[in-house]
């Protein structure tokens, strides 16, 4: 049986945010310039605003229920069965989640870096490291996560500042982009691209209480909405709108681009650490989470048969994709449209029902709990 | 928690399977590719095929080392013209001969990837584009609306670099690639490399890299520019004939591939080709490239020859660099662009010929007003020569675009047809900051013992 461990504020806010920022890596910021133009650094300024106002639900949630995690307040909110199958359904979308990053990233590295590797090669190769993380636990995760984090913020630094030279404040404009009204809308729906915040309620059990997860929710949020502004508005000076829409990965573009003097060149290399490290944590994180979800379920204990099965089944569904087209305009795109549904719709459904049927935690829990915060 | 033995040997086999597993998968042994196993194409030429659509010549170091080998040129093509081509092989085998280390080989092709594929059978082997340093496209491509069609999908070819160097040549893209040996050292790309570094301390030619050209090709609100690349012929150099006695020149006023030299390295990278949209419809000569530089930002420094005010006869030489990136802001009145242009230049003093003493503040200042006055009337010809071409080079659209809130709009504007109606105001200013090691010129003295008056 995996002992889960807790860990600390710090962690979890390095794991999230990791999760969170990673996708900015690959093709969602060219859809999101697809549908604002210029106006995509602040766009998810907007997305990460509506997705704290999202997880202002979802605190909510914990606060009327202390001391349980996002399973149990579903079953005590929707009941048994229907809870269970909501979070079944949470569970299933999480994987589904997890797949079409799988997808994502072994096709954007055979576009830019290995195009002889078969996807088998890169996707089995993957998922070993992640059956492996996923084996030792969501502690061990959290510890790893925190301990590359060291590398992976100043090697994005060191990206972002070496490409000054190619920045352009002229691309900034016009400076609304679409419209106004485009933006907000978009940056409204985009805001499941910050979902991965509900993970904190899913683990809740295993942080240090309501409290806690108050402020490494809105501090996770608040540092992934700054350094995917930064990135995305890095984006914008280096590039025109109309080629920002062309592309599968601008970062990658991004990095080519860098070249100082005849020695500094070719820096695709930092960012392959980042990108192939930041991945490995943000997808681990994802597909572990399903796992537990679906153990939670059905109350079975030792979650390692569940994650080899898993990692099999991930590993086999990733190779069924049919092409990058179908995943980023297909999968990637349903989940950023769509994703705000599971992400905060439900925890807001959960509260209301919760409030209509009077449903409540445990008071001792709440006042155990201001006790150990004390 | 202690584990028992059995535990602790099924997890050493688990560890030790993964690592197995690790091992082998990691190794890519039965299927890498040694730096040896491919060769690495530092130049491409592009020029319309006879055989086929296209005809591409990619240039590589060969391998063999630095030491003279011999010839290495091929070429492998087909059609009624092959004996004329076979003869222009032989001469081409000559001028090669020196290359040595490296080859070249031209292939008529329906496209680019296509000749990759049929030469890659040729040549035993695989062809590598990671270190490629330029292509190279005939004037005649460039004119027609063909540019384009070969140009944008290499794009999407992930072993071509944007920072690629794109020139327009006016000679066969074909003969650039056999001319192109480098004179001092044995290195290809490292050749390469150097000379493009060249426009920041002469500013006789852009940075012209595949990234700006791409972007500027799909762009509403900028127009493409390339460098030119040219067979100097070396006919303008006259080794024999009367004393110029003409108008003092600032040696910018050559077209590419017509500079008065003589020498062992025939190419030259000079000037700019003007595109609207994907067809050439211009060039600059070396003067107006600078002063296009100036506009766009992107000059660093120059030796710039100006006329003595107080003896025209003689020239003046500055060093000229840019105290500050140009201001640039364009409104729109009854629909028409007005340009506002504020340039502001630096200048250290290199030589004065009449030995008038121009480091005294009052005579400095008239040396700078001469600059000025004379970087303002190229700045104003420039422009006006680009407006009747109709097409902004500048990147003043991208002034433009700030004054719309929409791109909507922007795009309604179209900023490429309004540029032909832009009125311009151009203010520029010079500083004589530093005067080389002399604080005085001092006259010479006749053979009479008097101080010698310049004529």
């Amino acid at each position: 049986m995996i002992k889960e461990g807790n860990f600390g504020p710090s962690e979890a806010i390095i794991l999230i945010t990791t999760t969170i920022v990673i996708k900015v890596f690959f093709s969602s910021p060219v859809s999101l310039f697809i549908k604002v133009g210029t106006a995509g650094w602040y766009a998810t300024i907007i997305s990460g605003l509506t997705a704290m106002l999202g997880f202002t639900f979802i605190y909510r949630l914990l606060k009327r229920f202390p001391g349980m995690d996002l399973v149990d307040i579903y079953k005590e909110s929707f009941g048994k069965v229907l809870g269970a199958v909501v979070t079944f359904l949470f569970a299933l979308y999480l994987f589904f989640v997890a797949e079409s990053n799988l997808c994502e990233f072994y096709q954007t590295m055979r576009v830019y870096v290995f195009p002889l590797s078969p996807n088998w090669y890169i996707s089995g190769l993957f998922v070993i490291a992640l059956f492996i993380i996923s084996y030792l636990g969501l502690e061990s995760l959290a510890r790893v996560s925190k301990l590359l984090i060291v590398f992976l913020i100043p090697g994005l630094l060191v990206i972002l500042i070496l490409a000054w030279s190619n920045y352009n404040i002229n691309n900034m404009f016009p400076i609304f982009g679409y419209g106004l009204d485009k933006t907000i809308l978009h940056g409204v729906i985009r805001s499941s691209a910050y979902g991965e915040v509900i993970l904190l309620a899913v683990y809740a059990s295993n942080l240090q209480g309501t409290r806690f997860i108050k402020h490494e929710g809105y501090y996770s949020l608040l540092i992934s909405t700054i350094v995917i502004s930064l990135i995305l508005f890095t984006f914008t000076m280096c590039y025109p709108y109309y080629r920002l829409q062309e592309m599968v990965a601008p970062m990658y573009n991004l990095t080519t681009l860098i070249q100082f003097g005849r020695f500094f060149t070719r820096v695709e290399s930092i960012f392959l650490f980042i990108w192939i490290v930041g991945s490995l944590i943000g997808i681990s994180l994802i597909f572990y989470s399903s796992i537990w979800l679906y153990c939670k379920i059905f109350n079975i204990n030792d979650k390692r048969p569940i994650i080899l099965a898993g990692c099999v089944i991930l590993f086999l569904i990733s190779l069924l994709q049919k092409d990058i087209i179908s995943v980023i305009t297909g999968n990637v795109s349903l989940i950023r449209y769509y994703g705000f549904i599971p992400y905060f719709i439900i925890p807001l459904l959960a509260l209301i029902v919760a409030a209509i049927r009077r449903k409540k935690g445990d008071s001792n829990e709440t006042e155990s709990e201001a006790k150990a915060q004390t | 928690m202690k584990r028992n033995p059995k535990q602790r040997l099924k997890h050493s086999l688990i560890i030790s399977a993964i690592a197995l597993m690790l091992l082998i998968a990691l190794t890519s042994c039965f299927d890498a590719n040694e730096i040896d196993d491919m060769i690495y194409i530092v130049c491409v030429g592009v020029d319309r095929g006879v055989a086929d659509k296209w005809r591409i010549t990619l240039q590589y170091e060969n391998l063999k080392g630095s030491s003279p080998q011999s010839q290495s040129g091929s070429s492998s093509s087909s059609g009624d013209d092959q004996n004329q081509q076979g003869k222009e092989e032989d001469s081409l085998k000559e001028q090669v001969e020196d290359q040595g280390n490296i080859s070249y080989v031209t292939i008529d092709a329906p496209s680019f990837f296509a000749g990759i594929d049929m030469l890659n059978t040729s040549i035993s082997r695989k062809i590598s584009f990671m270190h490629l340093q330029f292509i190279v496209f005939s004037q005649e491509l460039a004119k027609s609306e063909e540019l384009s069609t070969f140009l944008a999908p290499i794009m999407r070819f992930r072993e071509i670099r944007e920072t690629v160097h794109i020139y327009i040549t006016k000679n066969k893209a074909m003969d650039i690639i056999k001319a192109n040996t480098p004179i001092i050292g044995t290195a290809l790309a490292k050749d390469h490399l150097i000379w493009t570094r060249e426009s920041e301390s002469t500013g006789f030619f852009p940075h012209s890299i595949l990234n700006n050209f791409y972007n500027s090709l799909k762009s509403n609100r900028r127009f493409p520019i390339t460098a030119i690349i040219s067979l100097n012929e070396m006919k303008n150099f006259i080794e024999e004939g009367k004393p110029y006695k003409g108008e003092l020149k600032s040696g910018g006023e050559y077209l590419s591939g017509k500079l008065p030299r003589l020498g062992l390295n025939q190419l030259e990278i000079w000037g700019v080709a003007l595109f609207d949209g994907d067809i050439m419809v211009g060039e600059l000569n070396g003067k107006e490239t600078r002063v296009l530089l100036i506009l766009r930002g992107e000059f660093e420094r120059a030796f710039v020859n100006i006329e003595d005010p107080a003896n025209p006869d003689y020239a003046i030489p500055l060093d000229v660099t840019v105290r500050e990136q140009p201001k640039i802001k364009v409104n729109i009145k009854n629909g028409k662009p007005v340009i506002t242009v504020d340039i502001k230049l630096d200048a250290d003093i290199l030589a004065i010929q009449s030995h008038v003493y121009y480091e005294n503040t009052v005579n400095k200042k008239v040396l700078e007003e001469a600059c000025a006055n004379r970087m303002l009337d190229e700045v104003e010809k420039l422009i006006v020569k680009c407006r009747d071409l109709g097409v902004d080079p500048f990147k003043f659209g991208e002034y433009a675009s700030r004054q719309f809130l929409t791109i909507q709009e922007l795009e309604e504007y179209n900023w490429n047809e309004k540029f032909k109606d832009a009125t311009f105001i151009v203010n520029l200013s010079v500083i004589v900051r530093r005067t080389g090691t002399m604080m005085k010129s001092s006259k010479i003295i006749s053979p009479e013992g008097q101080p010698k008056e310049v004529e």
